[in-house]
């Protein structure tokens, strides 16, 4: 972490003048929070780090599209979250048997994966399994305002959208998320509140329902 | 008295929680979570769940992938410095789409016959740089519509003569004339022509469809196994590229891309209908 020297918004200048260091540096400053929306959105290592060097690779090329109207970092936060979500999409749309590249990229990730076995269980994390199941614009909302603490007015401003529709989806995710992970919850947990999410469930679907038991 | 059998579901609680409902629906649910346990617990447990979330740790950023970010950009930096004029040439450097894909339309996709463009892999530091800088500033600027008319050689500007001479490099495209161009090298009985260039980088209102038809193909086209149509290699405004065909239906759509690593990156379409 650079706490030291030009301001992002300097550097940023610097880089579209020519300056060949500027942007590394930038970048060094805020890569760790990149990459936590990245591997937090994607849930997935080699995945995150394909995102992560298109979208920076993305700003570096684009850098005079940057109006100094948003803070660089929401700026590049923008730029991540947009190739996160492209690759979602993608991964969506295409046919359900992998491609060639893909055993191969699966057999590099079992290996990156071999070498740090924690790492491999956060993935597979309850919380970044749950993630997967919302739809993006939900997940992305959830990533930056819940996970990575960012306003919610930060976040609309990043994912580009008005604040009550940040407040909404986040609202949302968080109803998608609550069964899948209230046996998580730890801390300031009322006493004799230990429902499992089972129970929680069907509790939602009575309510649905209209007909409480 | 609120009502207590008639309870808000979880997406309205969880809206409430986080005061995005509207007045009147606000107070509605607030009376009701005053009354009822279960949903007051419900309503704890989503304000709480943030801090879950928060607290899940993450995989710190690896050192493989960091330094290999730093390579990425290192790679960057230099290949701009290479270019004599750097800060011109990054406008018209091609960037990533950003789609908003409006609805799955792969279906239609599917049906709609398909040809694609597929420039290789721009950023490799080879010549290519230079060609796609051409076929950038002859998309300059927006989107630019264009109608061929005629296909019968009224139009201004002859139709390329070079269309297939070269089996090897294929076809030679111009973007000046590119829906006659496409039809004359590999359509025919299809005379008639309208295409769209687009400005690279902002492929913001490229139909979805097309943006559907050429998903997965980068970033080797030539690899990819293709649903429906055929690939051919072409060059348009002299920059390599692949082109797919599918001449299926009233109409062919086409579709000129080129590949920025995974991504498609689509320079113009054309739409060809008989006469």
């Amino acid at each position: 972490m650079t706490d030291e020297g030009p301001d992002d918004a300097t550097l940023m200048a610097r880089h579209v003048a020519g300056d060949p260091d500027a942007f590394g540096i930038i970048v060094q400053r805020h890569r760790d929070r990149l990459w936590a929306v990245a591997i937090r959105t994607l849930g997935d290592r080699e995945e995150a780090a394909d995102a992560l060097q298109d979208a920076l690779v993305s700003a570096f090329r684009r850098a005079e599209s940057y109006r100094g109207d948003a803070a660089v970092t929401t700026w590049m936060h923008r730029i991540v979250v947009n190739a996160c979500l492209d690759r979602i999409r993608r991964r969506k749309a295409r046919p359900a048997e992998p491609l060639p590249e893909d055993e191969d990229r699966m057999e590099e990730l079992g290996e990156t994966l071999e070498e740090d076995p924690a790492a491999a269980l956060e993935e597979r994390s309850a919380v970044l399994q749950a993630l997967r199941t919302l739809p993006e614009p939900q997940r992305a909302a959830i990533v930056l305002v819940d996970m990575e603490g960012y306003p919610v007015e930060e976040a609309a401003r990043i994912l580009d959208c008005a604040v009550g529709t940040i407040k909404s989806r986040c609202a949302r995710g968080r109803a998608k998320l609550l069964p899948l992970l209230r046996h998580l919850r730890t801390g300031n947990q009322p006493s004799g509140s230990a429902v499992p999410p089972a129970t929680v469930t069907m509790l939602d679907e009575q309510r649905r329902g209209g007909g409480d038991g | 008295m609120a009502d207590l059998a008639r309870h808000p579901d979880v997406v309205d609680l969880a809206e409430y929680a986080e005061g995005a409902l509207d007045a009147a629906r606000q107070s509605e649910v607030e009376r009701h979570v005053r009354e009822c346990a279960d949903c007051a617990e419900t309503v704890a447990d989503l304000t709480g769940l943030p801090e879950t979330l928060a607290q899940a740790p993450v995989p710190p950023l690896p050192t493989e992938v960091a330094e290999r970010l730093d390579r990425a950009i290192a790679a960057e930096a230099s290949a701009r410095a290479a270019t004599p004029a750097a800060a011109t040439r990054s406008t018209v450097v091609p960037m990533r789409p950003r789609r908003r894909w409006l609805t799955p339309v792969l279906a239609a996709a599917a049906v709609i016959g398909v040809i694609g463009l597929a420039v290789p892999v721009f950023n490799g530091g080879t010549g290519s740089d230079d060609s796609g800088d051409s076929a950038a500033s002859s998309s300059d600027d927006s989107a630019r519509a264009l109608e061929d008319g005629d296909a019968g050689g009224q139009g201004p500007g002859a139709p390329q003569p070079n269309a297939s001479n070269d089996e090897r490099q294929g076809a030679s495209l111009s973007s000046d004339t590119f829906g006659r161009d496409v039809a004359d090298a590999f359509v025919t009985g299809k005379s008639k022509s309208s295409y769209r260039l687009y400005a690279l980088g902002s492929s913001e209102d490229v139909p979805p469809e097309y943006h559907h038809a050429v998903q997965g193909l980068c970033p080797s086209p030539t690899d990819a196994e293709l649903s429906s149509g055929r690939l051919e290699t072409i060059t348009l405004d002299g920059v390599p590229a692949h082109l797919l065909i599918n001449p299926a239906g009233p109409s062919t759509e086409a579709i000129a891309f080129t590949c920025d690593g995974p991504e498609a990156l689509i320079l113009a379409t054309a739409t060809l209908t008989p006469r």
